[in-house]
């Protein structure tokens, strides 16, 4: 199966594209308040491992301001937290796609940027300045960057989550 | 669906197999870093829409 490698790494300097995995990614999310107060405004810094879910084309061509990006675990880190993805059922589900809000990718052996599955996290999107993005890849050094159509896959996922829809009467199902 | 689990007269259990169902679980995980910082808000404007021109072939 090395004719169709889920990755390859990129230089710090090369075009951020979807699929790409950049770590520690700053996102700024405003701090919580009823009412916006302009002076006494402020903000949380939150340090994610992301992955680009913004269209290659739109950051080629700089159609967007902000870039789409979503957190990554490894999957023993959210196996750690949750009983069902432990349990070989669970990941197995999680594995055919059957969880809805997350998307499984493979282990990365690229020497030097090894890391276990990965658990892309669609519950949760963030949008990163586009130019914020750009310098932190750059700051980075070398990234790993998922491969068609792999990355073609998460992209689908992610519509399929946003997409879905839940109806408040479903259809008796057949016995 | 794997078997019909009969629990008496017309009372049926369908026995779901993990492959039947989609499973809604929601993992709340923390930042690998969070800090707290102060904004100082420049400027407050209504947004502008920017109209991206499609390309032309």
């Amino acid at each position: 199966m090395d004719a169709y490698p889920w990755y390859c790494t990129v230089a710090a300097d090369a075009s951020c594209l979807q699929g790409d995995i950049l770590r520690s990614c700053p996102v700024v999310v405003p701090t919580v308040a009823t009412q916006f107060d302009a002076e006494a405004a402020s903000a949380e810094v939150l340090e994610y491992d992301v992955v680009i879910l913004s269209q290659s084309c739109d950051l080629v061509q700089r159609k967007v301001d902000l870039v789409l990006v979503c957190p990554v675990w490894e999957l023993g880190a959210m196996s750690e937290r949750s009983h069902y993805l432990r349990s070989t059922e669970g990941r197995e589900t999680l594995r055919r796609g059957n969880l809805p809000g997350y998307h499984l990718l493979n282990a990365c052996d690229i020497e030097g940027f090894e890391f276990p599955h990965l658990v892309v996290d669609f519950h949760n999107v963030y949008g990163v300045p586009f130019d914020l993005l750009v310098t932190h890849a750059r700051d980075s050094g070398q990234r790993v960057r998922l491969l068609p159509p792999y990355r073609e896959h998460l992209a689908q996922a992610f519509a399929r989550f946003f997409m879905r829809v839940g109806l408040p009467v479903d259809i008796s199902p057949f016995r | 669906m794997k078997t019909l689990d009969r629990k008496g007269p017309g009372v049926v259990v369908a026995l779901l197999t993990s492959d039947d169902v989609e499973h809604d679980i929601v993992l709340r995980m923390p930042p690998k870093r969070r800090y707290t910082v102060k904004l100082k808000i420049t400027s407050i404007r209504k947004a502008t829409p920017r109209f991206i021109e499609p390309d032309q072939d």
